[in-house]
């Protein structure tokens, strides 16, 4: 009964219209990406996520995988889809050409991570991770290494997983207790001893070999290094199993179809991995992977969001319920189609505007990455990239805590048909809630952004980031139309650096534990304000077509039945409804900024202070 | 062995339909394409003819130049080059596109020429049929097997009732029905190597049709009636009732 929708005019509009990623083609790395190619592509994407993930969404979510004999096994018709998957070469869209990738931009490969997400979330674990480790092995792994099992991996015959997580030691990786004794007579081969545990697709029936990325402590080195562990390890001409069980996987909320085990290295004293980059620099390495799939983590939220969304506004079409609030007084009044209903719009609203303004900043982050990549200088380098550092911990959070909303809005919407498991709207809370946990949890990211980000370098990244708001800000649309809407931008950039020079004034006088009580807020503010920035980028962009619109089929926009007119014809639409989503986040939800500062500059320590 | 597949865009047949301001015709404006799935069929079994006996398959449609978006994803899923006819995809008949694609079968002198066995906007079911008189070749119409052995085509066919099988020679036109094959999906190196294989552009001038009048004039197009609230029967004689004096099925 469920069913997926793409919201591909948008994708392509953000795309195209606003970032104008046809104009990466320019530059040599990527000269085969015009935009016919990113419509091929997409439109591929949209028919795999709908054909071939889509139908097995339901089931996955209602069977789930489960352990026999010591190996997981995935739901009827995942591993068949998987090879077809796989076949596809989605896992490596973005993967150098050099070693069997397609080298192609980032902005796409978070454009049908979106549509993946959407089609069947659980699905996309591990080819994602897949991309991972041949990104980690392609970066840090030692020729041989390289040789012999990238092109198993670009293939999709054998797949990926990272082993950072041990019982005690989850947000506080350097915690962990995984150990690797270097082997005699060996270059870069180790014993590996330890237990990891919520590792995605840490087995499952879909390849006869699985890689695990692991991060273990070198004898009793402080730093931590990084390894190549295979499940089935080559000896002589073939395999032999490489002490490497699954000892359980876990009971979860949502994403039933995605294996996630409790995987146990070297029981028997016999798992032997193999040193990826340098001793001691383990987690340096793991980060350039963390990024790609914190990233990635914002599409699968607002990919489910924009699922919700979808789902939600057909039913309000459709589904009659009371008269029309105007008419609630008249005899026999008219039955309406609960869209009429003001309440139940707001909600639909509030649900399009943040999973497009998720949508938005996701696709900005992704082109920033691939602006990094193809800058002219080092000057434009740092530009790129330092926004690309401010983004993705802001990315991550803001949209999985927004998507998570968006979802219990979609239930809401549904009333108790979202509440039974008929339209799946119940299945899409659940799943949607991991992503604010994972890849480091909301809480994780608010502190990366404070301390990592924003504190580095005497704020430059974060000034970087905001030249290009004030750029926006500055520019010629703070007299017109939308004089009102750059005001309340403007506001609310300076709540954001009025709290970023709080902070900085607290942590000289030793003040951290305030600026760390507030850094979750401090990136819901930040959030905010980039979206509210990057909605009104498009609305921009939308505004001008739209005049152009309705001058082509000739209507006044101060029509009385431009209703009717906006009804029947699609573009129209969709170009007002761009202009009308960026005024109802500005207006809306952007407000919450004043609210949150308001909390900020209290000094109200109570949650430090109380006794719980 | 050259296989020669005629493919043809219809609106995504998922989209909802609106017929344009005088009902004439269906409104085109910003609505997405897609190859007709019959054809998905006919290119997929293709390949497959291919995969078996080497040779080559050429893809051909007639439409304007963003037709190409959908010659692009024939040859993605692993034809080797296209041929577009220019044209307006909607002042064709079935029979005029016959016509055209009997010169282009003249020109490229294939061995099979496969089609789906209808386009599911105007499910006129006839290309095929008409291109076979006009080469006065063989037809094998509604194929659910192909087995080619030598000179001949061994084609199982699904008729009212069953399934026939029909031995003919080629070159010969056979069109392909649902059940034919498994389409493959177009793999990204498959998409990106479609952007550089060649795509032949011929007007019906060049081509030799010089006789562009339709034999089929569409006078008007109407949307199916909405569908009408149901009503509840108070009882089973209720029911049997109104199904056998209002519905009349019984």
């Amino acid at each position: 009964m469920s069913e997926y929708y793409a919201d591909l005019r948008d994708l392509r509009f953000t795309m195209f219209d606003v970032l104008n990623v046809a104009s990466l083609a320019e530059h040599e790395r990527f000269t085969h990406a015009d935009a016919e190619l990113f419509e091929d592509v997409l439109l591929a994407a949209d028919d795999q996520a709908r054909e071939l993930l889509h139908p097995l969404n339901e089931t996955g979510d209602r069977k789930g995988v489960r352990l026999e004999n010591g190996r997981v096994l995935t739901p009827e018709g995942w591993t068949e889809a998987y090879k077809v998957f796989a076949e596809m070469g989605w896992h490596v869209l973005i993967t150098e050409p050099e070693i069997g990738g397609q080298g192609l931009p980032h902005v796409l490969h978070v454009a049908v991570g979106e549509l993946f997400s959407a089609g069947n979330m659980s699905f996309g674990f591990t080819p994602g991770l897949t991309t991972g480790v041949i990104g980690l092995v392609n970066s840090f792994g030692p020729q041989w290494m390289k040789d012999y099992y990238l092109p198993k991996m670009v293939s999709g015959e054998w797949a990926g997983t990272m082993c950072l997580t041990e019982p005690a030691a989850g947000s506080a990786v350097p915690d962990l207790k995984s150990s690797a004794i270097p082997i005699e007579g060996t270059e870069d081969a180790y014993k590996i001893k330890g237990q990891k545990i919520f590792i995605s697709s840490g087995d499952h029936d879909f390849t006869d070999n699985i890689i695990h990325a692991f991060l273990a402590r070198v004898e009793d080195d402080p730093t931590i290094s990084l390894f190549l562990v295979p499940r089935e390890r080559p000896e002589g001409d073939g395999f032999v199993f490489n002490d490497v069980t699954t000892v359980g996987i876990e009971e979860k909320m949502g994403i039933h179809a995605s294996p996630t085990c409790s995987l146990s290295f070297g029981d028997e004293d016999d798992c032997v991995g193999w040193l990826i980059g340098e001793r001691g620099k383990g987690l340096r390495c793991m980060f350039q992977m963390m990024n790609g799939a914190r990233l990635e983590v914002a599409t699968q939220a607002y990919g489910l969001a924009n699922l919700a969304y979808q789902r939600s506004v057909r039913y309000a079409k459709e589904r009659v319920q009371g008269a029309a609030v105007q008419d609630l007084r008249k005899k026999d009044a008219a039955r309406v189609a609960i869209i009429e209903h003001p309440d139940v719009r707001r909600m639909l609203m509030q649900m399009k505007a943040l999973s497009e303004g998720a949508r938005a900043l996701g696709l900005y982050a992704g082109y920033c990455a691939d602006r990094v990549e193809v800058a002219v200088d080092e000057k434009d380098q740092k530009r790129w990239h330092h926004q690309l550092e401010i983004l993705t911990p802001i990315a991550k959070a803001w949209a999985s805590d927004e998507a998570f909303k968006v979802a219990e809005l979609g239930i809401q919407v549904h009333g108790g048909y979202g509440y039974c498991s008929e339209y799946g709207m119940e299945q899409i809370l659940r799943d949607t809630k991991i992503t604010s946990i994972y890849e480091g949890t909301n809480g994780i990211q608010a502190l990366d952004l404070l301390g990592r980000k924003v504190a580095r370098g005497g704020g430059v990244m974060m000034m970087t980031m905001l030249n290009e708001v004030n750029r926006f800000l500055n520019g010629p649309l703070k007299d017109g139309d939308f004089a009102p809407e750059v005001a309340a931008l403007s506001k609310a950039r300076d709540a954001i650096v009025k709290t970023a020079m709080d902070f900085a004034q607290r942590s000289m006088k030793g003040d951290i534990q305030y600026s760390a009580l507030h850094a979750s807020p401090f990136l819901q503010m930040c959030g905010d304000l980039l979206v509210g920035w990057r909605l009104m980028e498009a609305a921009q962009v939308a505004s001008k077509r739209y005049d152009a619109r309705l001058q082509k089929i000739d209507v006044d926009p101060l029509d009385e039945e431009l209703g009717n007119v906006l009804q029947d014809d699609e573009e129209a639409r969709f170009l007002h409804g761009k202009v009308a989503t960026a005024r109802f986040f500005v207006h809306q939800i952007l407000p919450r900024v004043h609210a949150r500062l308001m909390g900020i500059e209290s000094d109200d320590r109570s949650a430090l202070m109380v006794q719980l | 062995m050259k296989i020669l597949v005629a493919i043809k865009r219809v609106i995504d047949p998922d989209a909802r339909i609106r017929l344009n301001a005088d009902s004439s015709g269906v409104e085109e404006e910003s609505v997405e394409y897609k190859v007709n799935p019959f054809c998905e069929n006919a290119i997929e079994e293709a390949l497959v003819l291919q995969g078996a006996h080497g040779g080559e398959v050429v893809l051909v449609t007639v439409g304007p130049e963003d037709v190409t978006q959908t010659i692009r994803s024939g040859l993605a899923m692993g034809a080797d080059r296209a041929i577009r006819i220019e044209g307006v995809d909607t002042e064709l008949d079935s029979d005029l596109v016959a016509r055209i694609l009997h010169k282009v079968v003249e020109r490229e002198s294939p061995n099979v020429i496969l089609l789906g066995k209808q386009a599911v906007d105007g499910d006129n079911n006839q290309v095929g049929q008409l291109l076979a008189q006009y080469m006065g070749a063989s037809q094998a119409c509604f194929a659910s097997e192909v087995v080619l052995e030598g000179e001949q085509a061994k084609v199982t066919r699904e008729v009212d009732g069953g399934l026939e099988t029909i031995s003919i020679p080629l070159p010969a036109v056979i069109t392909a029905d649902l059940r034919l094959n498994e389409p493959r999906y177009a793999s990204l190196p498959g998409i990106m190597k479609a952007k550089r294989k060649p795509i032949d552009v011929l007007t019906l001038d060049e081509l030799g049709v010089t006789d562009t009048a339709l034999k089929i004039e569409v006078l008007s197009l109407e949307l199916p009636p909405e569908r009408q609230a149901g009503s509840m029967v108070e009882s089973v004689d209720d029911l049997l009732d109104k199904l056998k004096n209002e519905a009349r099925v019984l």
